[in-house]
């Protein structure tokens, strides 16, 4: 039997206004009625469920549907069809009147044990994660490292280089250099032949310096013939020298 | 043998029923409870065109490609694709409070320091609030109000820094960072709601591999770090911000101040598993072992 708190207090607060007695304060309602069926109703405990069953029945006299007159009590709806949803809902909402066995809420064996199974596959050993951290953060320290002892070994050799690259630029430049004072000396000399300024590219100047070219090589072949036939006068001459001290030793 | 006889009479009353029975015919059939029925249009000859009109793209079913805007370059040719931005929408976010707004409750008492302050609880002032679906992981604490804040809290949240964990410690308090995943912080953002559900507490799982590195920092004070290591870093961090850390030893609620959660789990005085209802207000347990083990174990 529920209690509708608003009469309960009114009828109290018109039998103190009978009985002249002071109103207490607070009223302590009991909310928390016991839900068995112990209750006394004209005197005859009512003991079974049926029984109950009926008198709540012979109650209802609000001609609700009987699932909002349910609802408007709090009890759990009369469905033709519920799912494992609606029935876990209806739990969670009603508790143990809602009449659902509370194994429901939780997975299925089969699927605890299916997830168990993927979680134990996906997943990888927290101290080798933590290594892995530890790792990763090593490697980005052992780069930076390296990187900095190159950098040093590369500057301490960065003078010598330095010295390697001037040198370099001098020897080609000198290269250019001498050429260019020789096609000068080559210019001069052709003017002092023809008698004015020729130019570079004219034939005339060309046929000269290709004369002065070969002259040069028939010059130089004749020395490395003296050369030569020096060369092995003095090597006889040794030969000699030897053989006549050797006659003599 | 007397359940042969009871399964005969069982299967006799049955029989006798079926034939006193009548017919199964049309008007004493019914279809179940549950038959949807479409509801029924109009099959006169005025209701020919299926709701689609006349002529055009609509009935003939050549639409334009989404996004076409008649020819004017759309709205996706008119955006450039900014790479930079590519993944800033899935990554974690940690919508922020302030020390000062911190305080702020504590002082308005919409925060009880008599407990252990975690999101829940900042969640509970319904002055704080975040968005699961945002991808918002939890708290970050800011520094703001780190010179006035005074209260001696045992405090858990998701995202902090230096400056502000010296200001809990110097306030004779202790901080804790701790990582939940979705799951567990739709559970924690509003319980109440979550146990309506009846659903179980979920297990809450360990951070990805680019959180674990804070989570497992004693500096930052993460909850999978070294105690030992933990303590360590509270000295240094005072003689560093320089303030005299406080005995935690000879603290009166020294007890309170080191109530620390499980790995596994998001309640504090609740594990994984467990059901909570709140009509016949009781707790549930799973006594099975496949259930105890997978609740109770990190993979």
């Amino acid at each position: 039997i529920t209690s509708n708190m608003a009469s309960f207090s009114t009828f109290t607060l018109r039998l103190a206004a009978r009985n002249n007695k002071p109103l207490l304060r607070c009223i302590s309602l009991n909310v928390n009625r016991p839900q068995s069926s112990s209750f006394i109703f004209d005197g005859i405990p009512i003991e079974n469920k049926t029984e109950e069953n009926a008198v709540d029945d012979v109650k209802n006299v609000s001609r609700l549907p009987l699932n909002n007159y349910k609802k408007y009590h709090g009890q759990p709806p009369d469905l033709p069809y519920k799912d494992l949803h609606k029935r876990k809902m209806l739990y969670a909402q009603f508790g143990v009147a809602s009449g659902e066995d509370p194994r429901i809420l939780w997975p299925t064996r089969l699927k605890l044990l299916d997830q168990e199974q993927e979680e134990k596959e996906e997943s990888v050993p927290f101290f080798d994660r933590i290594a892995q951290i530890e790792a990763e953060k090593q490697e980005a320290e052992n780069a930076i490292l390296e990187r900095r002892s190159a950098i040093a070994k590369n500057m301490s050799q960065m003078p010598k280089w330095i010295q390697e690259y001037k040198k370099k630029q001098e020897s080609t430049q000198k290269v250019a250099k001498d050429r260019a004072v020789k096609k000068e000396a080559l210019l001069e000399e052709a003017r002092d032949h023809f008698g004015y300024t020729v130019q570079a590219n004219d034939p005339k100047f060309l046929k000269m310096v290709e004369d002065k070219e070969l002259q040069e090589k028939t010059e130089k072949k004749k020395l490395k013939k003296e050369e030569k036939l020096r060369k092995s006068e003095l090597r006889i001459e040794k030969l000699t020298s030897k053989t006549e001290e050797s006659k003599e030793g | 043998d007397d359940l042969l006889k009871m399964a005969s009479k069982v299967t006799e009353r049955a029989l006798n029923l079926i034939k006193s029975m009548p017919r199964v015919a049309l008007d004493n059939i019914k279809d179940l409870p549950t038959t949807l029925y479409k509801k029924r249009h109009n099959r006169s000859r005025a209701h020919k065109k299926r709701g689609k009109g006349n002529k055009g793209q609509g009935p003939r079913g050549t639409w334009d490609p989404l996004g076409y805007e008649g020819g004017q370059r759309p709205l996706i040719g008119v955006v450039p694709s900014e790479k930079y931005y590519g993944q800033y929408a899935i990554r974690r976010q940690y919508p922020p409070i302030s020390l000062l707004e911190l305080q702020r409750l504590i002082d308005l008492r919409r925060v009880d320091i008599t407990r252990p302050v975690d999101i829940t609880s900042i969640c509970n002032s319904n002055l704080y609030k975040f968005e699961v679906a945002k991808n918002h992981f939890g708290v970050n604490l800011t520094e703001e109000g780190c010179d006035i804040f005074a209260a001696k809290i045992n405090l858990e949240i998701q995202w902090t820094t230096e400056l502000v964990i010296a200001a809990v410690e110097k306030a004779g308090g202790t901080i804790t960072t701790r990582y939940y995943d979705p799951q567990c912080l739709a559970a924690l953002f509003n319980p109440l709601d979550y146990f309506k559900k009846g659903l179980p507490i979920p297990k809450c799982k360990l951070p990805p591999q680019d959180a674990l590195a804070f989570y497992s920092n004693p500096e930052f004070r993460g909850y999978l770090a070294d105690p030992e290591k933990i303590l360590l870093a509270r000295e240094k961090l005072a003689q560093k911000y320089g303030y005299k850390l406080p005995d935690l030893s000879s603290d009166p609620v020294k007890d309170m101040l080191l109530m620390r959660k499980d790995p596994l789990q998001i309640f504090y005085g609740l594990e994984p598993g467990w059901i909570v209802n709140l009509r016949d207000r009781c707790v549930l347990k799973p006594k099975d072992e496949d259930y105890l083990r997978y609740y109770n174990t990190v993979y």
